[in-house]
Formats: structure tokens, C-alpha cells, sequence
């Protein structure tokens, strides 16, 4: 009960709370690969002491280092490093085909990588993939469970394959589904609750078997604001009871909202990682300037109309975001350019930068879909 | 073993919720079993007459009456009704059915009239009825009165009394409760593989997989829930038919062995065909039309006496025909003895298919990379 405890408390912050600046970390640059054995564990030789010993020890749960998974001529993932520490919510953000599920799918132990290797606990999953696995739970993008079934029925399902038994099954089942909401509704037929509850039911069951370290991909695709705020909290709950999370995303408010470090992932590398405020520090001088569009008749070409401008732009939502690399002073010379394109104006207004901004001016393109 | 019964036993679970499979796999094979009972009853009369002669094996002993009785049966019956083939002995021409290189025999014994004259032919066919038909024929319109009184007696068919028909109604009825059988099983069978198939879209692969089930118990789970579910499937049907229409399966014993063996060779076929398509959606298209097809050669559909020569050979081929075949005999009156070939092709099918399938599974988890 020890997590429930820690998410009562740590799902009642306010929303819109941001976590705390981390320590400075290096940014752009490869991490520390902590050396580990491959057979012998380091977190796992504290585990007499506990998970929360290991945890303490601050030795990394999870070590990714120099990744590789190649698709024919394709390179999905392209010599990715990184580092998770205990009790940390770590978040990996990019684009929709950047790689991020592949990496996941990786370190999970479902897919075999080209190169590199993947340390869960000290485990390596080349020499000790069941140890590493043991250690993981693992919540795909998918609303992965039975919808013919109750969530009871999935949840012992699930948790017999995790090797659970009697009442220690049930604990875990009672205990998870408490987390997330969900233990009213556990005699009930999933193809009859709403995306949210499904959502938050695909969580409760990655949690079965206490596992070290939670694998989120995109957990929030596809439903409502209120269920997501659900899930957003339960993940902080889960980071406020100590358990280590990795965190996938293409959903930068997110990654900002519950995590203190993250990597940034473009065409299967790691552009950047680092704190949040390293990342931002990115962007440099960069501000975005959010212009409400109406009116338009015939949309220009926005690509085109980037090119012409020096800066890059994206469209969504009848907004036209824009960084400008060089600060506020570039806004003037924008606000003409789009005037020359008959582009009607509707307000406007100039924003520090944020993930997606840094993401936008290292890439040129927005995170979500339908940037320009 | 234990996560392969879990897998295995969540698969009969979910079938248990789902009502749209007590309509397919339940109400809408005793519906067929009814309408076809009942529209093609006239297909199982002695008064039903093929388009083509009833091929019959003659084997006719010395004897005092049997000879020129044998003689006139080979030689004076209308050529459009019988095409005689001589058999050596009572044993060879019973070879010549069990071969259905003939669809019935005539054993004409030395002591007739002590003795009955026998007809031979499979449960469950219109050979025999006909056969005894054309017979009885013959003799009466002999003038010698002993000849009258010649017995006819049947192998396979339940005992009738003399001149009495086999009941119509009810022979359709049993024949279709297992020929319906004989193909919804596959479509039983096809749950447990396409739920293999949604498991890997749905993301419950992965997740199984990431939480440290390894693939060969998973698919090994899977395929003990989908045995099992065929099984479920046959044993509900024989209960429902026997209750509804008073269809007689025969021998438990014998039953039980050719349901088990049935179940693994649908399984296996699925299987295989699983491998191949690995898109649930296509999969189900596809499957339903092999699944048909199979039952039309196979005898699902039309019984398979009323085929021509082709079409019957072709049927030889197939698990269908071999539960057909083996579900009838059963029926019959058979033991676990008498359908032993069946149940054998029936097994061996399945565990060539099954390394097939396994195989073809194989190779596409080692195309995506799977660990």
C-alpha cells in the first residue's frame, strides 16, 4: 500500500504544478555510461535491502547505451544513449515515427537491437533478459487488454502470466486498480468503458507485479482532457511513491508537466537531452510568436512562406507558431512578410520558449502531426 | 505449463462471454443441420435415384441357389441402375467399400435361402437402401418362391425389419449433424488463431511478451485453447443435436478419439492458414472460404454419394471426409477399432500442419526482429 499512500498525496497537486528545475546536465552530449557488470547487477546486489535500498543507491535502474535497430536500409533507432534514475519520470519526446516505441519495444526485451545494450537493474537484456524483464512493467501505446472480458478477468489474466498467485495476486490487482481509479468498476466489461477508463486500465495492468520501472508509450493517445489530467496524475502519484519512470511522448506539455529530465528523439537519434531548463537553453534567444489566423480564403504555402521568413513556422489549430531564432527584434519584419501574403491577423502574442519550440528550431518541424 | 493452461484457459473464458459465438458456433450449424434435415430427406430415400449407376461389388459363393442367383444379379439388373464389379470373395468386396472403390456390396452366400443375402455399405449413405432395393427387386419378380423369401440383411445400417424403410427424415437429420460438425469446426478452431493474430494487433502480445512469456508458450497456449475450443464445440453440438433432433453419435469411446484427433487437425489448419495471412481481418475473409470450400469437397454440404466419380476423389483428400467418414461409422454402430484409419489421418495432418504453421510463425517473427 505503500504506493497508494505516495500517490494520494502526490495526486493531489495542483494542476499545471511544474516540477522543481533539476541539477544542470550536460546537453547535446552523450551521457555517462555507468559502467555495470553484466553479471552481477548493481542494483540487484542490494536487493536484500530492498527495491527502495536500490532506488536510494542512486545507481541508474535503467542504461541505454548506443542503441541501434535497423529496418532494412532503414536506421529506427541510430546509436541512442541514455540513463534513467531510480525514482526519476524521464521523458522521451519526439515526433510520431521518430523511434520512441522502437526503443521502447527494445528495452522491453520484445525486439532484438542491431547494437548497443540495454541494462534494467543492472541486468543486461543480452546476457539476462528474464531478470531485466522481471524488473519492467511495461504499458504499450495500444490499449492492450481483452475488451470481452471485465477488468478483473484481464487483470488476473495478466497477472498470472506475471507469475503471481492467490493472494498476493489479488493484493496487486486491488492495489493497482485503486491507483487508477478503477476498482468500482472492476466487475465491468472494458468494451464498455470510455478511452479513459481503458487507458487508465492499460496502466493498472503494467503495474501488476510491482515492477522497478514503468515503460509509458504515449499512455494519452486518443482521449479525452479530463482522462488524461487522470493519467497525468496517477503517473505523478506512481513518480511520488519512488517508482522510476520512462515516459514516451509526442505531447511536449506532458513530458514538461511530469518529468525533469528528457530526451528528444528526431529520425531514430537523440537530438537533446538533459534537464528541461538545458533543453530550453537550446532554443537560445529564440522566442515563438503565436499568431491567431482567421479569415484566411486560400491558404498560402506555408513552407514556402518559411523559406522566405528565415525562421520555422507550423500551422495547427488555426495558430500560426513561429520561432523566431534571433528574439522579439525578428517579429516586425514577420508581421510584414505575412501582411505581403495576405495573411489576416487576429491577435498575436510572444511566448518564452518551450519544448516544442526547442524541438522546432532544431528540426525545422513541430512534434505533432499537421505541422507545415 | 502453467502460463500455457492461463493462455489456454483464457481463450475458453472469453468464448464463454462472447454471444455473437453462440450464434455462430451454435445456433447456426443447428439451423443448418435443420433446413438441410429437412429440404434434402428425399436425397436419403430408397426412392432416390442417382444420376449415374450405384457402383456395387458382387461376390457371389458356390452354392445350389447362389450361383444363378449371383448370375442374375450381375446380369440381368437395368446397367442404369448397377455397375457390377465381381469380387473374389465376401471379404474382397467388403475391401472394395471400405476402399469406396465401391459405394455398396452384395454378399450372396452358398446357403441361401438359410442364409440371409447381405448388403454392405457406409452408415449414413443412400447405397444401401438402394442397393437392398434393386435386390429385393430381383427376387420377387423371380418366379421361384423360395427366392421370395431370401433375407437381405445390411452391414453398417442399423437393423431394419424386412420391407420396412430406414427412417428418412431422421437418417438426414444424423447425416447433416455430422456433416455440419465436420465443417464448423474449422470455424471453431479459427477464434483461437485469430485471437493469436488481434493479441499481436492489440498490443497483448507485446505486453505478454515484454512481461517474460516467451513465444513458444505463448503460441503453445494458444493452440491447447484452441483444441479445447473445438472440442467445447463438438461436444456441444452432440449434445444440442441429440437433444433437439435426436441424432445418435454411437460409441463414446470411439467418439471421444475422433474428436480429439478432428479438433487437432482443424487446429492445424488454421494454424498454417494463421501464419500465412497475419492480418486478422484478412484472415477472417479467407478463412470462411477455404473453410466452405473444404465442406463442399468434403461432404458438408451435399452428401458425398450423389458426387461424381471426380469430385469424390477429390473429397479423399480432406480432414472433412475423414471426419465425415469416421463420424458416421461411429454412428453406426463402430468402435475406436473401426475408425483408427481416420483418427490417424486426422493426427498426422494436424502435426504436419502444426510444424508448418510453426515454422512459417517462425520465420516471420525472425523477419520483424522479435527477440
Amino acid at each position: 500500500m505503500q504506493i497508494l499512500r505516495a500517490f494520494a498525496s502526490g495526486g493531489r497537486r495542483g494542476r499545471g504544478e511544474r516540477v522543481p528545475p533539476a541539477a544542470p546536465a550536460p546537453v547535446l552530449a552523450a551521457p555517462a555510461r555507468t559502467a555495470h557488470r553484466e553479471d552481477q547487477p548493481t542494483i540487484e546486489a542490494a536487493a536484500s535491502t530492498g527495491i527502495v535500498a536500490g532506488a536510494e543507491s542512486g545507481a541508474p535502474v535503467l542504461v541505454v547505451t548506443d542503441l541501434v535497430k535497423r529496418y532494412g536500409e532503414k536506421v529506427a533507432v541510430d546509436h541512442v544513449s541514455f540513463e534513467v534514475t531510480p525514482g526519476e519520470t524521464f521523458g522521451l519526446l519526439g515526433p510520431n515515427g521518430a523511434g520512441k516505441t522502437t526503443t521502447l519495444a527494445i528495452i522491453a526485451g520484445v525486439l532484438r537491437p542491431d547494437g548497443g545494450d540495454v541494462c534494467v537493474g543492472g541486468y543486461s537484456l543480452r546476457t539476462a533478459r528474464a531478470q531485466a524483464q522481471r524488473l519492467l512493467g511495461v504499458v504499450p501505446q495500444e490499449v492492450a487488454l481483452y475488451p470481452d472480458l471485465t477488468a478483473l478477468q484481464n487483470m488476473r489474466y495478466f497477472a498470472t502470466l506475471r507469475g503471481l498467485r492467490g493472494r498476493e495476486r489479488d493484493v496487486q490487482i486491488e492495489e493497482a486498480l485503486e491507483l487508477v481509479g478503477l476498482r468500482e468498476h472492476a466487475r465491468e466489461r472494458v468494451d464498455r468503458f470510455s478511452g479513459g477508463m481503458k487507458r487508465r486500465l492499460n496502466i493498472a495492468v503494467g503495474l501488476l507485479g510491482r515492477p522497478r520501472l514503468l515503460l509509458l508509450d504515449e499512455p494519452t493517445v486518443g482521449i479525452d482532457p479530463q482522462s488524461r489530467r487522470h493519467i497525468l496524475d496517477a503517473v505523478k502519484g506512481l513518480a511520488a511513491a519512488g517508482m522510476t519512470v520512462l515516459y514516451t511522448s509526442h505531447y511536449m506539455e506532458e513530458v514538461e508537466y511530469l518529468c525533469r529530465r528528457v530526451a528528444i528523439m528526431d529520425h531514430g537519434r537523440v537530438i537533446a537531452q538533459g534537464s528541461l531548463e538545458d533543453v530550453r537553453r537550446l532554443a537560445g534567444e529564440s522566442v515563438v510568436l503565436r499568431l491567431r489566423v482567421s479569415g484566411l480564403a486560400t491558404p498560402p504555402d506555408w513552407s514556402r512562406l518559411a523559406r522566405e521568413a528565415g525562421c520555422p513556422l507550423e500551422m495547427a489549430d488555426g495558430e500560426l507558431r513561429i520561432v523566431l531564432p534571433d528574439g522579439p527584434r525578428q517579429a516586425p519584419d514577420i508581421l510584414n512578410l505575412l501582411a505581403a501574403h495576405g495573411v489576416p491577423l487576429d491577435g498575436l502574442r510572444l511566448e518564452a520558449p518551450d519544448l516544442e519550440t526547442v524541438f522546432l528550431s532544431l528540426t525545422g518541424r513541430g512534434l505533432r502531426d499537421g505541422e507545415v | 505449463m502453467r502460463a500455457i493452461l492461463s493462455i489456454a484457459a483464457n481463450q475458453i473464458l472469453r468464448l464463454a462471454a462472447d454471444r455473437g459465438a453462440l450464434v455462430m458456433l451454435v445456433l447456426f450449424p443447428i439451423t443448418l443441420n435443420l433446413i438441410l434435415g429437412i429440404s434434402l430427406q428425399k436425397a436419403f430415400s430408397p426412392d432416390f435415384r442417382l444420376d449415374r449407376p450405384l457402383r456395387v461389388a458382387l461376390a457371389v459363393e458356390e452354392g445350389p441357389l447362389a450361383t444363378p442367383l449371383g448370375r442374375i444379379l450381375a446380369e440381368e439388373v437395368p446397367g442404369d441402375l448397377w455397375a457390377v464389379e465381381n469380387a473374389a470373395s465376401a471379404d474382397a468386396a467388403r475391401a472394395l467399400v471400405r476402399q469406396r472403390q465401391a459405394e455398396a456390396a452384395v454378399i450372396v452366400p452358398a446357403g441361401v435361402p438359410a442364409e440371409a443375402i447381405i448388403v454392405v455399405s457406409e452408415p449414413g449413405t443412400v447405397a444401401a437402401g438402394l442397393t437392398k432395393e434393386v435386390v429385393r427387386e430381383t427376387l420377387a419378380a423371380l418366379v421361384d418362391p423360395l427366392a421370395a423369401q431370401i433375407p437381405v440383411d445390411t452391414e453398417y445400417i442399423p437393423a431394419q425389419p424386412a420391407g420396412a424403410t430406414t427412417p428418412v427424415a431422421s437418417r438426414a437429420m444424423d447425416y447433416y449433424a455430422v456433416a455440419m460438425s465436420a465443417l464448423m469446426i474449422f470455424f471453431a478452431a479459427a477464434r483461437g488463431t485469430e485471437s493469436l493474430l488481434q493479441d499481436r494487433q492489440t498490443g497483448v502480445y507485446f505486453r505478454v511478451r515484454a512481461g517474460g512469456t516467451g513465444r513458444a508458450t505463448y503460441l503453445l497456449g494458444k493452440l491447447v485453447g484452441t483444441v479445447l475450443t473445438s472440442i467445447l464445440f463438438m461436444v456441444v453440438m452432440a449434445v444440442a443435436t441429440r437433444l433437439l433432433f435426436g441424432v445418435r453419435w454411437g460409441d463414446l469411446a470411439a467418439w471421444a478419439v475422433l474428436t480429439v484427433a478432428a479438433s487437432l487437425a482443424a487446429a492445424g489448419v488454421n494454424v498454417v492458414l494463421m501464419a500465412l495471412i497475419r492480418r486478422p481481418d484478412v484472415l477472417d475473409g479467407v478463412s470462411a472460404a477455404v473453410f466452405q470450400v473444404m465442406g463442399f469437397f468434403g461432404g458438408s454440404m451435399m452428401p458425398i454419394y450423389i458426387f461424381p466419380d471426380v469430385m469424390a476423389r477429390i473429397s479423399r483428400f480432406l480432414p472433412n471426409r475423414w471426419m465425415l467418414d469416421g463420424y458416421l461409422a461411429v454412428a453406426g454402430g463402430s468402435g475406436v477399432a473401426a475408425i483408427l484409419d481416420e483418427a490417424a489421418a486426422l493426427a498426422l495432418t494436424a502435426l504436419v500442419l502444426f510444424v508448418l504453421g510453426w515454422s512459417l510463425d517462425g520465420a516471420a517473427a525472425r523477419a520483424a526482429q522479435e527477440v
